[in-house]
């Protein structure tokens, strides 16, 4: 396939999975706004802050720290690189915006000027997880199996109306890039703030100075918390409005909202397996067991487990017609995601600071039983709703799989009343792979493989249009019985033109006999 | 080995090597403390203590790391086995014994698959079996076309007759067969007047949209 083809086919997946109508861009234009309202909220009070220190600059970003250097030196020096790039963006956006309301331009014009808006106006906060994941590409490799893993195993555990993997892919960039960039520039700015505030006129000793510094790092974590959640729910609102599926529900929205978590638990394990390890003798902690609480044991504890649960909220509020309905569900949803992030490192660090006071640090019994113990306690009821949300969905997707397939057999030969009871059974269909696995190798898992889906991805659609007809699920029918069908062969090859025949030639005349005249 | 003997066996085997490990780990006898995870693991300053502190290890931890992702690989490849077990029970086929099971035959002829043939030889343990494919070169066609069509019932699987199913307006679009080719395995059905069409359903909320034809 040449280079061309391929982008073309790439252009025509995207068509097919994600919904660029007005609408959809006109939500992704409001969310991209909001945030930069919320950054130019910050700068604003990061402005209006009291001075502690005589030689502080305007802004608190621009605070240089004495001895920075190397990688460290580039991450402190990021959030200013994301102030200029983002004033940049912000102009670029104004007069994309200009432009497109003086000239008015076609609806594709006008698509790809919306999007190029989006783009300039987020993707510089992309800049601080960008300069993490590149100045330590040896801890994100590290990270890599572990997510891949957990990726698998959400992509997997939908059971039917699976989300379509460029939009799983998607929430996972979202968390990497957007929550973690916008989380880490908004709280740049809010810890100068914070610490403005209240330090201003604060006079004491050593030990005070600490404890007040302990206290703006408290204010700070509630605020990183408060952001993170409200960035997951615009990532998952974002999501189901842009991309194609077909079922929204508290499973959907729970796969999304564990994704977007993983993205951002990404980043953040690589930044503390590489600067946590470097304190050591204050702490005891090392870049290994970072890596052991974060990516190994703890993998689907924190942000997965929060965003999955205001994942789930989110999707089940979206089943809902009422609005002040849809409210009473986020809403708390929200806020439980909000209260484990704070529970968690709160509490985590009060048993972990009752421990310290009596004993040493160290061992392996601390090292694999104790620390996880305390770090994983409060995230645990999250951790469980969340499984028993997951259960209770793909219970709720099994049931609604056979009645569809039931349907579906009466309707069309694309599911036969002999298919149904393979079709409806995770566990059959899972023998039927093997099965045919052993029997036609890996071609020939592939090519059923391929059927089942197409015939999963008709039964969603008549899960949610009971009503047989229509031109989608007629499409979806062709699709089944096109793969039944197998490929056309190709054509013979026509045969080679014939030349064409001479003209016809009077016969000669018989030459004449010896003696005679010729006539 | 029934699933419920499998499962109490698993969940032995993981609390006997959690007990293993308890008894194992505190050798010597050493204090039970924690390492700093996260922000608000604020160090405290205190001189008693201080050059004396032990670090949480990176092997000790990455040991604690091999062991989860053998544990979770091993949980994997346990579900994995266990559910094809449960398949094979719920179709009645059994797991032993060479040769395909015949309700594996009976489906894939039920699909109408036309497999490609093999360029390599059967992954290893498999059984070399032939099962009666299609005859090559034209796919075999399951069933008569659509409309009105009876399933024959498949071997071993007498499942009912389904019922008439009206003429749907739904058909794959014509595709003239190459010349000197067979016809495919389903080919549209005769040509029917348009039939009504039910109106639009009205959209749904939440962001549900319908996908465009393929």
């Amino acid at each position: 396939m040449t280079a061309p083809a391929a982008a073309e086919g790439v252009r025509a997946a995207l068509r097919d999975t994600v919904r660029d109508d007005a609408a959809a861009r006109a939500r992704a234009l409001l969310v991209a706004r909001l945030a930069i309202a919320l950054y130019l909220v910050e700068l604003l009070l990061n402005l209006l802050r009291p001075h502690v220190l005589p030689d502080e600059p305007t802004l608190s970003i621009f605070q240089k720290a004495a001895g920075s250097e190397g990688s460290v030196g580039r991450l402190l020096a990021t959030p200013q690189a994301v102030f200029w790039t983002l004033l940049a963006g912000i102009a670029a956006g104004a007069a994309l915006q200009a432009f497109v309301l003086v000239t008015r331009p076609d609806e594709r014009r006008a698509r790809a000027l919306t999007w190029a808006i989006i783009g300039v106006l987020l993707l510089p906060f992309g800049l601080i997880p960008l300069v993490v994941v590149g100045s330590y590409p040896g801890q994100a490799l590290a990270c890599v199996p572990g997510t891949a893993f957990v990726l698998w195993l959400l992509h997997h555990a939908q059971r039917l109306a699976r989300i379509p993997l460029a939009m799983l892919l998607v929430a996972f960039g979202w968390g990497a890039l957007i929550v973690f960039g916008l989380g880490r520039a908004y709280s740049n700015l809010a810890f100068g703030t914070i610490n403005g505030f209240v330090l201003k006129g604060h006079k004491s000793d050593l030990a005070g100075q600490i404890h007040t510094q302990y206290r703006v790092i408290d204010g700070m974590l509630v605020h990183l918390a408060l952001v993170n959640a409200l960035l997951v729910a615009a990532g998952v609102v974002l999501l189901l409005a842009l991309f194609r599926h077909r079922v929204t529900d508290a499973v959907t929205g729970l796969v999304l909202g564990a994704a977007i978590g993983l993205g951002y638990n990404l980043v953040e394990s690589v930044l503390f397996i590489r600067l946590y390890g470097l304190f050591s003798a204050f702490n005891g902690a090392t870049g290994g067991f970072e890596y052991w609480i974060r990516q190994s044991i703890g993998l689907l504890g924190g942000q997965v487990a929060f965003g999955a649960v205001l994942g789930a909220g989110i999707g089940l509020a979206a089943q809902a017609r009422d609005r002040g309905r849809r409210l009473r569900i986020a809403l708390p949803a929200l806020a439980a995601a909000f209260s484990g992030a704070v529970a968690t490192e709160t509490l985590a660090a009060w048993l972990s600071h009752l421990a310290h006071d009596h004993i040493s640090v160290g061992g392996p019994l601390d090292t694999l039983i104790v620390s996880p113990f305390f770090w994983l306690l409060p995230q645990a009821p999250f951790f469980l709703v969340a499984v028993l949300l997951l259960v209770h969905g793909t219970r709720v997707r099994a049931a609604a799989a056979r009645a569809a397939v039931s349907a579906e057999t009466s309707t069309s030969p694309a599911i036969t009343p002999q298919e149904a009871p393979f079709l409806v059974d995770p566990a059959v269909r899972f023998w039927t792979l093997v099965g045919t696995w052993r029997l036609q190798g890996w071609s020939g898992m592939r090519t059923l493989r391929r059927l089942q889906t197409a015939q999963l991805d008709l039964a969603a659609w008549r899960w949610r249009h009971p009503d047989p007809t229509g031109e989608e699920g007629n499409a979806l029918r062709a699709k089944v019985m096109r793969l039944k069908a197998g490929p056309v062969p190709p054509a013979p090859m026509p045969p080679p033109p014939r030349p064409p025949a001479p003209p016809a030639q009077a016969p000669a005349p018989p030459a004449p006999r010896p003696g005679e005249a010729a006539s | 080995m029934t699933r419920r003997t499998s499962a109490v066996r698993a969940i032995g085997f993981v609390l006997g090597t959690l007990l293993c490990a308890a008894l194992v780990l505190p050798l010597a006898p050493q204090s039970a403390s924690a390492c700093d995870v996260s922000y608000e693991y604020k160090p405290t300053v205190d001189l008693k203590h201080f050059g004396h502190t032990r670090a949480c290890s990176t092997s000790t931890s990455l040991g604690g790391a091999t062991i989860v992702a053998v544990l979770a690989l091993g949980a994997l490849a346990a579900g994995g086995a266990m559910a094809f077990k449960r398949g094979a029970a719920a179709v009645g086929a059994s797991s032993a014994g060479p040769g395909p099971a015949p309700a594996l035959i009976a489906y894939l002829r039920a699909t109408g698959l036309s497999f490609p043939a093999r360029t390599s030889g059967p992954p290893p343990g498999a059984p070399p079996y032939q099962p009666p494919g299609p005859v090559p070169g034209r796919p075999a066609p399951p069933y008569p076309p659509h409309p009105g069509y009876q399933q024959p019932p498949a071997a071993g699987h007498p499942g009912p007759v389904p019922p008439q199913a009206p003429p749907g307006p739904w058909t794959v679009p014509p595709q003239a067969p190459p010349p000197g080719t067979a016809p495919g395995s389903w080919s549209p059905g005769p040509p029917q007047g348009p039939s009504p069409q039910p109106p639009p359903p009205p959209p749904r909320p939440g962001g549900e949209g319908p996908r465009p034809t393929p």
